[in-house]
């Protein structure tokens, strides 16, 4: 959107690609052409080349800091992510060359670079290269490939010495609420009234003022005043009484709208015309009697010092509950068995988790499946479980104020505010519910079907310096939906109470007590099966005529397999490292999946036992789970195996093919091996560019059919499954590491950094429900290091991560 | 389920605290909303995966004088009613079939143009945009065609029985007392929504603000519901094969994604499309078939190949393009049992296909070079005045390099009543695509 409030925000400060109709708006508005600012610059249009050189000392990075840093910066992040197509000085590969502008006429400038880089690089990933990486890698670039400046003497690799800056700052736990500057407080916020353009087009608009009223008691009247800053023209207005004069407008409320009560809010809006500009109004102003209008927030200046940088990583965040979290926190709230949520829509997925929080937005067919939700289940809940939630008779007087308080504590996991709770016990009351019962269900499905249900806040209270601490609530909810994916108990929620989980070590003990409940179990499973993305083992056709052994019940037990043995490995085991994971020489089998995998024992025995893994399973990348996944539905894939092992185990996200490359498999041959027609991936130079990385780890595990099965021959000849892989520690390595089969593989991808810094970076991608930017870099690596320091145990990187400081500090919206 | 007696002819008495809607700007759910056949068109926009070969699907010919090559072939009933398009290109965004689905309706826009009509007509219309799928979410993993704000995919709904319900399950008159506990609830979110907005300030915003958008648009339809309307859209004719999930089944994956329902689904979804286009119930519906790098299996149309399997032919083998093209075939086929839903089904003058537009789009020009070039964008209809019977060729704009497909974009969000003169992409210029609406 673009908006504005009274908060004071001029009208370019979401710059030009500021959201739903912002794109619109923004050219029509006259951003095109202007790239200097927050602008985004449209593809393909020539950016005006400045006439003098402006690399690289014309270039700031954001943050200020020097040059050398920048560089090294943009060094590493090229190697990682650009120089398997362009070539490790930019010579050229898959992708053009760098050094010349005729292969890239973006390259004769950082200002035509960089804009460049951040919208269309990676080629597979667009837009993972933000900003100030693209800025960092453009200066790298128009450098000559040199992390020395012009001029300058060498920086330091960063393995050697860290940057300043990066090395981590304990936060001092013992000033939770320390307010970091001498400014008074602004005066409290009581009401706010926002501007914006639904749409835009080259000569018309539709505006919209929305006035917001938190000032605690109904307002009776009000009135906007704003002036247009171009020459906009209403012609058309509905629900508000609007006078136009010259740009001036003012605008009063119709005789249904003039009151508004508290925490209600009022939307009128206009249709108009203008001459070929329509910018926000910059100078909106409301009035009410009874509202304070916020001035504009104090300047971020001063603060405590936090952990790795200036500020926190992570961004603050609404996160909407995924589908398996609103049926666990709906079955610890109500103890109902039962799936309620075969009608909610399906996650999209980024970077394989379901739990993205940008992309997961509340569209009209979410608020409609989750009233109708929520609805169903306030009934069962009442039906069979009322007095088990109720704690009074419904007779005592009060008990719908006692019920709404104890339900809406579990259900919003922090304490309801009065108004929350007023207009709950308010649903009892009302002619609508003739009953208590009646009242029961109104409420439960009310409190369901509100956000403070379905998102969980991780959004925290200004500590200064740009940091947000989350409170002692948020923080349970982040304990209880990172270990067991449902809401808090009463344990934490009374540790919330008390003011102690800003303690790193109550944090950690607490989440030692939670990984004893089952319910961490099958969440540590879901994170594996998010982080390996055998999910699709159970949603996804395998061929049948091709298949026949792999029945239903071999799926299940590959998948109760799967958790079985990263549970064993994490929470039973004592060594229980990521090595363990990756070389154990034992399985978990059940009659059926005993005799799927030629292991001795009994074959229709449904319970899961432990035994040896003989040579063809354990470990891994053993598991049915992960070889089917991560093939077809008719055969097995070595690119889909090695493009795994690549971007889920190591970490290196490989580009996808460039355009204009004739990607066409080899076609089925009934007399050669899946291997021998993919043989001409390393036989041409434009395929083995980026197929090296892959296609040598999965011929190495092809004695592995589509459905994970164990096979020596394939078509009748037998199967060689030599492999290699390839430049383990990063695409820009060079190194060659063959074996043999997933035990061998496992072994060396066990003893690779890449392989224990990625499980780390999984982690902490699935715990905080976004991709990791440049700013978690020193998070990341602390987190690491840490890792490393325990000696890849697996439950340490669970409560080390709690018991960071990070894990309950948020960064503030710049 | 909403338990409502759709009988009942109810209107006037309105919760309360709502009274200020302007329920006039609420189009009752009818096939009288449908006005004359001047206006603005509505669009149905038909995703179908994994691109073509250009030269198997292209027509061959000049504007009025040209054939169906074997791809289109099944479209030739048809052609009076079709506008081909060759020689159009998606530039700029990502590559492959990732890229391509994401900007192949927004053109690098952070909105896609379904969602961007619907949002234009919302206070019009029960849904704003209505977004349907055939095995859309099944093995997906490479993203969907709509967006309501950058990388902010609407997941379509691929279960045929609860779109239905939700399209046409029976709402209530507004003061039924059922409807009224509805908006009651409706209103506490809202309330909510409210707090925790001034909570957070700008942070989040915009989350809020569609979900906020999303409560309003519900209550809208609570509110407007018109329980008295019969006929075809009080009692839809759908579904007379009574399609159903199999009491007990309870296997892999989720039935209605089954290759083996997939032409089943794939007919009810159209059929689905087609009512809520004549009942008014948006301006805007999208229909995904699959998704990109599809995995769809139909062994009864001929082909063992899956269809991403088929996508990657073999250029120099006769029989390896013919497994492409029974695929493509049996997606025009299907494209063309749709078109004739919509000639069959009146409008307010003529046909519904008279007043409506129909885009069939893919992700990739070229499937086995994964390119964004010579994209096979065919439109159908007469909304907004479409002349319809022509094939038109972009090849040689911009000094042969072709043009792009947000002109195209444009266009048809003018068509549909929009004045916009660019859509995402500029690089190639701005404005309508020329020739086109003429």
């Amino acid at each position: 959107m673009s908006v504005i409030t009274t908060r004071g925000r001029g009208p370019r400060a979401h710059g030009c690609r500021a959201g739903l109709f912002g794109l619109v708006l923004a050219t029509i508005a006259g951003c095109s052409g202007d790239y200097s600012g927050n602008g985004n610059p449209p593809d393909g249009v020539p950016t005006p080349l400045p006439t003098t050189s402006p690399v690289p000392t014309a270039t700031p990075t954001p943050g200020g800091d020097d040059l050398g840093a920048t560089l090294q910066r943009g060094a590493q992040r090229y190697a990682q992510q650009c120089a398997s197509c362009h070539g490790g000085s930019g010579q050229g590969g898959v992708g053009p060359a760098l050094t010349n502008t005729t292969s890239c006429p973006s390259c004769a400038s950082f200002d035509s670079l960089w804009p460049r880089i951040r919208d269309t690089m990676p080629m597979s990933n667009p837009g993972a290269c933000d900003e100030s990486c693209a800025r960092d890698v453009a200066t790298y670039i128009v450098n000559g490939f040199s992390t020395v400046p012009p001029g300058g003497t060498p920086t330091p690799t960063p393995s050697s010495t860290p940057p300043p800056g990066a090395t981590p700052t304990p936060v001092p736990t013992a000033t939770p609420t320390a307010t970091p500057t001498a400014t008074p407080p602004p005066p409290k916020t009581t009401c706010s009234a926002e501007f914006k353009y639904p749409s835009v087009w080259n000569t018309g608009f539709v505006g919209e003022v929305t006035i917001h009223n938190f000032s605690g008691a109904r307002i009776d009247g009000w009135e906007v005043r704003f002036t247009f800053p171009n020459d906009q023209v209403v012609t058309n207005d509905w629900n508000t009484v609007l006078a136009q004069s010259g740009a001036a407008v003012t605008a009063l409320p119709e005789s249904y709208n003039a009151g508004i009560d508290d925490g209600a809010s009022v939307t009128f809006g206009f249709q108009g015309t203008h001459g070929g500009t329509a910018d926000v109004p910059t100078d909106l102003r409301l009035e009410a009697a009874g509202c304070v209008v916020e001035t504009p927030p104090p300047g971020n200046g001063g603060g405590d010092p936090v952990a790795c940088a200036e500020q926190p990583a992570a961004p603050r965040l609404l996160r909407l509950l995924t589908r398996r979290e609103y049926a666990q926190s709906v079955r610890d709230l109500t103890g109902l068995d039962g799936d309620f949520t075969a009608n909610l829509p399906v996650e999209a997925l980024v970077q394989g988790y379901d739990n993205n929080a940008r992309v997961a937005v509340v569209t009209e067919r979410h608020a409609e499946e989750y009233l109708e939700a929520a609805r169903t289940i306030a009934e069962r809940a009442v039906a069979e479980r009322r007095d088990a939630l109720l704690p009074c008779a419904p007779t005592e007087a009060d008990c719908a104020r006692r019920f709404v308080e104890q339900f809406g504590l579990r259900a919003f996991r922090r304490p309801l505010v009065a108004a929350e709770r007023d207009a709950l016990v308010a649903l009892f009351d009302d002619e609508l519910s003739p009953g208590f019962d009646e009242g029961m269900v109104l409420a439960i499905t009310a409190m369901l079907g509100s956000p403070a249900f379905l998102y969980r806040s991780e959004t925290g209270a200004d500590i200064g310096g740009g940091s947000y601490r989350l409170d002692g609530y948020e923080t349970a909810s982040s304990l209880s939906y990172l270990i067991w994916g449902s809401v808090p108990d009463q344990a934490l929620l009374d540790a919330a109470a008390a003011g102690r989980l800003g303690d790193a070590d109550e944090r950690r003990q607490q989440a030692q007590r939670m990984l004893a409940d089952p319910r961490a179990r099958a969440q540590f499973a879901d994170f594996a099966t998010q982080w390996l993305g055998t999910g699709y083992l159970l949603g996804s056709f395998k061929d049948p005529e091709i298949f026949p052994r792999l029945t239903d019940d071999v799926r299940r037990a590959m998948a109760e397999e799967l958790s079985r043995f990263v549970n064993h490995v994490a929470f039973d085991s004592t060594d229980g490292t990521l090595t363990e994971l990756y070389t154990a020489d034992y399985v978990f089998v059940n009659g059926p999946l005993r005799d799927y995998y030629g292991l001795p024992g009994a074959a229709t025995d449904a319970a899961f036992v432990q035994q040896p893994a003989g040579t063809q399973r354990g470990g891994l990348m053993g598991l049915g789970a992960v070889l089917a996944a991560h093939a077809h539905s008719n055969e097995s894939s070595p690119i889909k195996r090695g493009v795994f092992v690549r971007e889920r185990l190591l970490c290196q996200d490989l580009p996808d093919p460039p355009p204009d490359v004739d990607t066409t498999p080899p076609g089925l041959d009934p007399n050669l091996t899946t291997r021998e027609r993919f043989a001409r991936h390393t036989a041409d130079p434009g395929c083995s560019a980026c197929h090296r990385y892959i296609d040598g780890t999965g011929f190495g595990l092809e004695r592995y059919d589509g459905a994970g099965g164990y096979r020596s021959t394939e078509n009748g000849q037998p199967v060689d499954d030599s492999g290699e892989l390839y430049a383990r520690e990063g695409l820009s390595t060079e190194t060659r590491d063959p074996f043999r089969g997933p035990r061998e593989l496992a072994q060396i991808l066990a003893g690779t950094t890449a392989a224990r810094q990625c499980a780390v970076t999984q982690y902490y991608r699935y715990s905080h429900g976004y991709v990791e930017t440049d700013a978690d870099r020193c998070q990341l690596e602390e987190l690491q290091a840490r890792f490393a320091d325990s000696g890849y145990k697996l439950e340490a990187l669970i409560t080390d991560w709690v018991g960071s400081d990070e894990f309950i500090l948020r960064r503030g919206t710049p | 389920m909403i338990r409502h007696d759709r009988r009942r002819l109810l209107r006037g008495l309105v919760h309360g605290s709502l009274a200020g809607l302007p329920l006039a700007q609420l189009l009752a759910r009818s096939a009288h909303a449908q006005t004359a056949a001047a206006s603005p068109a509505r669009i149905l926009f038909v995703y179908i995966p994994d691109g073509c070969s250009p030269e198997h699907w292209h027509p061959r010919g000049s504007t009025t004088g040209f054939t169906l090559p074997e791809m289109t072939q099944p479209l030739a009933a048809h052609r009076n009613d079709l506008v081909f398009l060759r020689g159009l290109n998606m530039y700029a965004g990502g590559s492959t079939h990732e890229g391509g689905i994401r900007k192949v309706l927004t053109a690098t826009n952070d909105v896609s143009l379904d969602v961007f009509v619907g949002q234009y007509y919302r206070e019009q219309s029960a849904h704003a945009s209505i977004h349907l799928g055939v095995a859309s979410t099944h093995e997906n993993g490479a993203g969907y065609v709509s967006y309501l704000g950058s990388e902010q995919p609407i997941v379509p709904e691929d279960n045929p029985l609860r779109a239905f319900e939700r399209l046409f399950g029976a709402p209530g008159s507004p003061s039924d007392p059922e409807a009224r506990r509805q908006l009651s609830v409706l209103d506490a979110a809202q309330a909510d929504l409210g707090r925790l907005q001034s909570r957070l300030g700008q942070t989040e915003r915009d989350k809020l603000d569609r979900h906020t958008e999303s409560l309003r648009a519900l209550e809208n339809r609570i509110l407007a519901a018109d329980p008295g309307s019969g006929g075809v859209c009080g009692n839809p004719d759908w579904n007379g094969q009574g399609w159903s999930v199999p009491a007990g089944y309870n296997s892999y994956p989720a039935y209605w994604n089954r290759d083996d329902q997939f032409d089943s689904v794939a007919r009810l979804q159209m059929d689905l499309a087609v009512l809520a286009l004549q009942c008014g119930l948006s301006r805007s519906v999208t229909l995904q078939f699959s998704h990109a790098v599809s995995p769809t299996s139909l062994p009864q149309i001929g082909t063992s190949q899956r269809h991403h399997d088929s996508s990657h032919f073999d250029a120099n083998s006769a029989a390896s393009i013919q497994t492409f093209v029974t695929w493509k075939r049996w997606y025009c086929e299907q494209f063309a049992y749709l078109l004739q839903s919509m000639k069959n089904a009146p409008g307010s003058q003529g046909s519904l296909l008279d007043e409506t537009l129909v885009l069939l789009c893919s992700e990739l020009g070229h499937s086995a070079r994964h390119d964004h070039r010579d994209m096979p964008f065919v439109l159908a209809g007469r909304g907004g005045g479409l002349q319809p019977g022509r094939f038109l060729d972009y090849r040689t704009a911009n000094g042969g390099d072709g043009d792009t497909h947000a002109k195209l974009l444009v266009s048809l969000g003018n068509a549909a009543g929009i004045p916009i003169d660019r859509f995402g992409y500029t690089g190639h210029g701005t404005g309508p695509l020329s020739g086109l609406f003429i």
